[in-house]
């Protein structure tokens, strides 16, 4: 079916989607590196249909090959947050979502009433990734707004305005990823902000945890050599997002036997970090 | 007794904690493994901060040191180690040359000096090699496995990587087997690690 796709668009037929090609024979192409990250997966969400591609491509296999490829994204939750939303007092809701981090410590308090078993894996992911961390609590105001309260091990307790940002990110996309339902697609950006290098492989890890219990999936948009590192044995599962004159253009490091020989002796964070995968841009 | 030891690997929460049973398992004594604060990532690293982490370790009186890296390597490639392979000076970038060579030459001279003993570890090809062999799977690569460390990993694990805990649990199920350190012992590199630790005892 994919290759239907390819054979279609070698024709220099564009798949276009809300008029941007989103398909060439190249892959999938965007006019920036977050096209396919945002455009392509939010504008689908907010209601683009594909009548253009059922009258170029009569075949109903190949628009149900692109509706598949883009069914597992329509629900897709984009993280981006946002520190002074995270640092902020929230109002009690009773369906918070994490948001931008607006809503964290309603989302937190919910789970403290609601849903204790959450609530008890958030503070254990909490301790296993900041291990000064014992749990996080939520403080009550008098104006009735909640703030989270970190609580170390040796019991002092800081609140959300006082812990360094990288607390309040970890805080905040650990959320994320505990509140997105079963089978969902969470796409994280820059998940390494803020977040010390050494502290990334237990994120990782607990982002495998969820895709294990959860099937839950994570999309993780990086710049980080050390992340990167981190799947240098799962080269299929990294996406090398290549700005080209015509786009950007996407493959799959397992894809590129250009750099096979030089994967060999370097990790691909150092391959990130030396230039080398924008080298292969120009090279294009 | 407990004997802890300063265990540099590529991936010290997985690998880290496979040397440190298989340590307790060779030596018959409880190892408690210490990383400090450092963080390896690749074989690269531990050769690049061999001598920070031993000189860390000996300031906090370690006395025991082991440095692992696989071997990702072939017959045009990495050759595994031999007992007469010269001493040679490698550059740390070297690549294609044996790594248990390259790695013994990143030990200070200074550890061995004040009474550091050190075992240097190169699983060939990688640590799941010894794994498979446990589990009883062939052991003839390809030749995409040959070379390619990912594809032994996908053997053992499957084509998912799970979580760590997990991977642990997998490599501990082989490696608990009654007749593990048998079958591992015929595998020379696995042999190479075991009589280096013997000179421990």
């Amino acid at each position: 079916m994919r290759r239907d796709i390819r054979q279609a668009l070698q024709l220099n037929e564009s798949v276009l989607l809300n008029g941007k090609p989103v398909f060439s024979n190249n892959g999938i192409v965007g006019q920036r590196s977050q096209a396919v990250f945002q455009n392509s997966a939010f504008a689908w969400r907010s209601g683009i249909t594909i009548p253009n591609l059922r009258e170029k491509f009569p075949d109903n296999s190949l628009v149900n090959e692109v509706e598949d490829i883009f069914a597992s994204v329509t629900k897709a939750r984009h993280v981006h947050l946002k520190l002074e939303s995270l640092r902020g007092d929230n109002a009690v809701e009773p369906t918070p979502s994490v948001g931008d981090g607006s809503q964290l410590a309603a989302v937190v308090t919910r789970w403290i009433l609601e849903f204790p078993e959450t609530y008890a894996k958030y503070n254990d992911f909490i301790a296993r990734c900041l291990p000064e961390m014992k749990r996080v609590l939520i403080r009550s105001s008098q104006s009735g707004q909640v703030r989270l309260v970190f609580e170390q091990k040796d019991g002092e307790r800081f609140d959300a305005t006082q812990v360094s940002d990288g607390v309040m990110f970890f805080a905040g996309l650990i959320a994320h990823a505990l509140e997105a339902p079963s089978r969902s697609l969470v796409m994280l950006e820059e998940p390494e902000r803020g977040i010390h290098p050494r502290r990334l492989a237990e994120l990782i890890d607990l982002l495998r945890t969820l895709v294990h219990e959860q099937q839950t999936q994570f999309v993780l948009a990086t710049h980080s050599p050390v992340l990167l590192n981190l799947f240098r044995d799962e080269r299929e599962a990294v996406l090398v997002f290549r700005r080209g004159p015509k786009g950007t253009v996407v493959q799959r490091l397992a894809d590129m036997p250009e750099l096979a020989d030089t994967l060999d002796r370097a990790d691909p964070g150092e391959l990130l970090a030396n230039g080398v995968f924008n080298e292969s841009i120009t090279a294009e | 007794m407990t004997l802890t030891v300063a265990i540099a690997s590529e991936f010290d929460p997985y690998d880290g904690e496979i040397y440190r049973y298989l340590l307790e398992t060779v030596l018959r004594v409880t190892v408690v493994k210490w990383t400090g604060t450092f963080m390896f990532s690749g074989y690269r690293t531990v050769a690049k901060f061999a001598p920070a982490f031993l000189t860390a370790a000996a300031g906090h009186n370690i006395q025991h040191a082991i440095l692992a890296v696989d071997n990702d390597g072939g017959a045009r490639r990495r050759p595994e180690h031999a007992e007469n392979h010269e001493p040679t000076v490698f550059a740390l970038d070297d690549d294609d040359v044996c790594r248990e060579c390259w790695l013994t030459q990143a030990l200070p001279i200074t550890w061995g000096a004040s009474g550091g003993r050190s075992c240097v570890v190169v699983p060939v090809q990688v640590i799941e090699t010894w794994l498979l062999a446990i589990r009883g799977d062939e052991l003839i690569p390809t030749a995409e496995q040959k070379y390619n460390r990912s594809a032994i990993k996908k053997e053992f694990f499957g084509r998912q990587i799970p979580p760590l805990a997990q991977r642990i649990a997998l490599a501990m199920h082989e490696l608990q087997k009654p007749n593990a350190l048998t079958i591992l012992g015929e595998r020379p590199s696995f042999n190479r690690f075991v009589n280096r630790l013997r000179s421990w005892e």
